[in-house]
C-alpha cells in the first residue's frame, strides 16, 4: 500500500483549506501538515483567506435591497396587468363575522364555498387595487368602523416579528360589502395584505390547506372569524403563518394601532431573511454539491 | 403569482454580495445584479429545475460580469486579459506591507481568473464543480487557478516566504 503521505500534492492543500477534500484525503494531508508545520502555515493562511473573504462580504446578504432591483419583476398593479408581471406578494384574507350575520356556519363546516368566493374576490382585489380601491371617503378609521359594525374590537396586527410592517390602512369595496385592507411591506420589498370584512359563525381552530385555483390556500375558523391565507408558498410555510397571523389577530377588550412605517425606508432590523432556499433540496448542481474531490487531478 | 420569479428574487442578496466581490463597488454590482435579473427573467426558458437555481443564477451574473468587461476593455482598445499575459505577483515592500494583508487588496494584484476562482469558492462557498461551471472552465483550470491564485495572495501577505519544498503537480 502507497503512503499517501508521498503524494500530497498543491491540489489537494488547496482544496484542504477549501474543504473540499474527501475525509480520506483530508486524513492523510492532516498528518502530512503536522509534520510540517511551515507549509501548515501556509495552508492556515489560505483558510485565513476564505475567512477574511466572508466576514467582508456575508454583511451584504443582510442589507436592505434597492428598489431598483425589484423592477426587473414588474410594478405591483394597475388594472389588467397579468399575474407573470406581479411583484413577489403574499396575499392574507381575514373574514370577519358580524353582528348582523350571514351564514350560520356547522360545527365541522368550514364554508368552502364561500371561503372560494372570498379567496377569488380578495385575491383579485390584492392583485388589482382598482377593485380594492378606497370605496368610501370616511372621516373614521378603517379599523374602527369594522370593529364599531361588528361589535369586537379588532387589534391590527403586529407581524414585526414575521419581518413586516403596517404601512397603509383603508377602506374598500370586497364582495359586494365593504371591508379593511391593511397593507404591509417586508424589508425585503415583499408586499402582504390583510383584508377584513364582516361575516359570521365560530369555531376552534382548525388550520386546513389545501389548493384552490393555482394557489395554496389555509382557512380555519377561530371564535366569530373566519379566516384565509392564499399564496404562493409551501402548505408548511403557509401552516405556520397562519398560526402566527391567528395569534397576532387574538381579540383583546382594547384596539391597539402599530404605528404606520414610512414607505421609503424599509429597516434594515426587520428584513426577512430568505433564509437558506431548498430548491432541490440542498445546493445540489448542475453540478452536484458537495462532491468532494478524491485528491490527484 | 410567478413561482419562477419569486425563487429569484430569494437570491438577491446572494446576487448582490457575488457582484459585490466581483465588482467592488456598490453601485457597479447592483447594475451587474439587475442586468442578470434581466437577463435570468428572460431566458428562463433555459431554466431546469433538477439543479440549483442559484448556481445558474451566479453564472448568468458572471457572464453577464465578463461580456461587459470586455466591452469596457474593447472600448479603451487594451489586450484582453488572459493566462498568459497576466502579471506576476509582486513581493511586498515594506511599504504596501500594511496592505497587502487586506485580503481583498491582495486580490486586485491577481491576474482575473485567478481572482475570481478565488471569489466564487471563498465568498459564495461554491463546490469545485459548482465553480467551475459557474466560471465556464474546466474542474482542473480552477484548481490550478485556486493553487496559483492562494500562493500568490498569501506571499502578498506573508512577504517574501522561502519556496517550500513541495512536490509539485505535474
Amino acid at each position: 500500500m502507497t503512503d499517501h503521505r508521498d503524494e500530497i500534492t498543491e491540489f489537494d492543500l488547496v482544496a484542504y483549506a477549501d474543504g473540499a477534500l474527501d475525509p480520506d484525503r483530508s486524513k492523510a494531508v492532516e498528518a502530512y501538515l503536522a509534520a510540517h508545520p511551515d507549509i501548515a502555515a501556509r495552508v492556515n493562511d489560505y483558510a485565513r483567506q476564505n475567512a477574511e473573504l466572508r466576514e467582508r462580504f456575508d454583511p451584504i446578504v443582510s442589507e436592505p435591497i434597492p428598489d431598483r432591483l425589484h423592477a426587473p419583476f414588474g410594478r405591483p398593479a394597475g388594472p389588467g396587468m397579468t399575474a407573470v408581471a406581479r411583484a413577489v406578494a403574499i396575499a392574507v384574507i381575514v373574514l370577519a363575522t358580524g353582528v348582523a350575520g350571514w351564514m350560520v356556519g356547522r360545527s365541522s363546516d368550514t364554508n368552502r364555498y364561500a371561503v372560494e368566493a372570498f379567496v377569488r374576490s380578495a385575491s383579485a382585489a390584492h392583485e388589482d387595487p382598482a377593485i380594492a380601491s378606497p370605496a368610501v371617503v370616511s372621516s373614521v378609521p378603517p379599523l374602527h368602523w369594522l370593529s364599531e359594525s361588528i361589535g369586537l374590537e379588532l387589534r391590527t396586527p403586529d407581524l414585526g416579528e414575521l419581518g413586516f410592517q403596517l404601512v397603509e390602512k383603508r377602506l374598500v369595496h370586497l364582495e359586494n360589502d365593504r371591508g379593511v385592507q391593511l397593507l404591509y411591506k417586508s424589508g425585503g420589498g415583499e408586499s402582504l395584505s390583510i383584508f377584513v370584512k364582516r361575516r359570521w359563525r365560530e369555531r376552534k381552530p382548525d388550520y386546513e390547506v389545501q389548493e384552490s385555483e393555482g394557489l395554496m390556500v389555509a382557512y380555519w375558523l377561530d371564535g366569530p372569524l373566519a379566516y384565509a391565507i392564499t399564496g404562493n408558498l409551501s402548505p408548511e410555510r403557509l401552516r405556520s403563518l397562519a398560526q402566527s397571523v391567528n395569534g397576532s389577530m387574538a381579540l383583546e377588550p382594547r384596539v391597539k394601532e402599530p404605528r404606520l412605517q414610512p414607505r421609503r425606508k424599509p429597516q434594515a432590523a426587520s428584513d426577512e431573511r430568505p433564509g437558506e432556499p431548498s430548491v432541490g433540496g440542498s445546493e445540489a448542481g448542475p453540478p452536484a454539491a458537495g462532491s468532494k474531490t478524491t485528491g490527484k487531478m | 403569482m410567478d413561482d419562477f420569479q419569486w425563487l429569484i428574487a430569494r437570491e438577491i442578496p446572494y446576487l448582490r454580495r457575488f457582484a459585490r466581490a466581483l465588482t467592488g463597488n456598490t453601485d457597479a454590482a447592483d447594475d451587474l445584479v439587475q442586468d442578470t435579473l434581466e437577463r435570468a427573467l428572460h431566458k428562463r426558458h433555459l431554466w431546469r429545475p433538477r439543479g440549483s437555481l442559484r448556481a445558474w443564477l451566479y453564472r448568468v451574473l458572471y457572464n453577464v460580469h465578463l461580456n461587459a468587461a470586455r466591452g469596457r476593455l474593447l472600448d479603451r482598445l487594451s489586450v484582453i486579459d488572459s493566462e498568459a499575459g497576466e502579471k506576476t505577483a509582486t513581493p511586498a515592500t515594506q511599504d504596501r506591507h500594511v496592505e497587502m494583508l487586506d485580503v481583498v487588496a491582495a486580490l486586485e494584484h491577481l491576474p482575473r481568473g485567478q481572482r475570481d476562482a478565488i471569489l466564487v469558492v471563498g465568498v459564495e462557498g461554491l463546490s469545485y464543480d459548482q465553480a467551475a461551471w459557474v466560471l465556464g472552465i474546466r474542474l482542473g483550470t480552477l484548481r490550478s487557478r485556486l493553487c496559483r491564485g492562494r500562493e500568490a495572495l498569501w506571499r502578498l501577505r506573508e512577504g517574501a516566504a522561502p519556496r517550500a519544498n513541495l512536490r509539485r503537480v505535474k
